[in-house]
């Protein structure tokens, strides 16, 4: 499959999101604890496919290790999240089927959401304070990177994205990395964008990218992500 | 890093777009497929229909609409052959020329190519995309293909053909 056909499917998937804009959420109205979900669902979806991080999250959520002011005096919150991990979760399989699934790296999101929450709450702090302090997207980014466990360049983007901050930074995850290789030969390994500097000059060539396509980064890069996930599954790729 | 995105949307709406996505591309797939006439010896005849099944199969990266003759004519007419074919060739934007060592020696081949030259009309004109199978003696199956582009008189750049076709 060439690059012409992912880049018209892309275009077309554009236009697709933008007519399903109305379900993003909206930052402004969201609580410290709905925050504070989003957050846990970015750092566990760095470790893993995104239906299972929705779930994980989903199960702290339920098991009432996502509330923050319960979170803030808890003493022991990484056990407990430890073992609300350390049990299967029921998860939506490719083909609409339920699979049970074991979190991997359960040790350390556990530790990472702990320290997290410890840390952020322990000193007054909270996301939605770090937000509203934050003069432009890409330093509330920077912001995010510094106050939360976990996060780095591309989960910090994804949680701005998801509640709704901002759409003008990318998602530079696997698929984007792979669409970007197969439409400009650009090769870069994953690690090196854990630096900020390699991560927006990555950025900045997908956002000359979008600009072709007339749709905002953000749109863009959840259409490659669509794209390019259905491909590569579909064997196309 | 791993691959977990999901940008701003939910899993409902992921499944739906995933869905759309899916539809496109296999829509996208049978648009670009490529009318093909395949010029081959007829002794390579086994080997050019294992060809044409890997492009019936989905998993293949390789695809086209084969308009080529299936059987050699029954026929002693060389009029009538040719007649047949070039109405073939007419129907396709680009000829393949499958390559092997029988090649040289084939009485049509030549003509074919010629002839696709001649018909291409400045569309696909004077390219020829030629795969040749080094056949591997062990276990009988193509094991490294090279793809090679003759140009022809009026040809035009590798890129520019190829988007053209």
């Amino acid at each position: 499959m060439n690059a012409e056909i992912i880049n018209r499917t892309i275009d077309a998937m554009c236009s697709e999101i933008k007519a399903q804009g109305g379900s993003a959420l909206d930052w402004r109205l969201l609580t410290e604890d709905e925050m504070l979900y989003e957050a846990a669902i970015c750092i566990f979806g760095s470790q893993m496919q995104f239906e299972m991080a929705v779930a994980t999250a989903d199960r702290l959520r339920d098991r009432g290790l996502l509330f923050s002011k319960q979170l803030a005096g808890l003493a022991d919150c990484e056990p407990q999240i430890l073992d609300a991990l350390s049990q299967p979760l029921s998860v939506p399989g490719k083909n609409g089927e339920i699979r049970t699934v074991m979190p991997r790296f359960r040790n350390r999101l556990a530790s990472l959401l702990a320290t997290t929450v410890t840390e952020m709450y322990g000193k007054g702090h909270s996301l939605r304070r770090l937000l509203f302090s934050a003069d432009s997207s890409k330093n509330a980014r920077k912001q995010l990177m510094l106050n939360v466990w976990g996060f780095g360049p591309k989960q910090a983007s994804l949680f701005l994205r998801r509640i709704g901050y901002c759409a003008d930074l990318a998602v530079l995850d696997v698929h984007v990395l792979d669409y970007l290789h197969l439409t400009r030969g650009i090769r870069i390994a994953p690690s090196r964008l854990g630096r900020l500097s390699c991560y927006e000059e990555i950025e900045d060539t997908f956002r000359e990218i979008a600009s072709r396509f007339g749709h905002s980064l953000g749109c863009v890069d959840l259409a490659t992500w669509l794209t390019m996930r259905v491909a590569k599954r579909e064997a196309y790729l | 890093m791993g691959g977990g995105s999901g940008g701003g949307l939910f899993s409902s709406d992921i499944r739906s777009l995933e869905d759309k996505v899916k539809q496109r591309l296999a829509e996208a797939k049978g648009d670009v497929s490529r009318h093909v006439f395949i010029s081959f010896d007829h002794e390579d005849l086994d080997e050019v229909n294992l060809l044409r099944g890997q492009a019936k199969n989905d998993k293949m990266d390789l695809q086209f609409d084969d308009h080529s003759v299936k059987e050699p004519y029954d026929s002693t007419n060389a009029d009538y052959i040719k007649r047949n074919i070039c109405e073939k060739i007419d129907r396709c934007s680009v000829t393949l020329v499958y390559l092997t060592d029988k090649t040289a020696s084939s009485k049509w081949i030549n003509w074919e190519i010629e002839e696709s030259l001649k018909r291409g009309k400045g569309r696909v004109s004077g390219i020829l995309w030629a795969r040749h199978n080094m056949r591997e003696n062990d276990h009988g199956y193509a094991r490294e293909t090279q793809e090679t582009i003759h140009r022809g008189a009026g040809g035009r750049p590798r890129g520019a053909a190829a988007q053209a076709a």
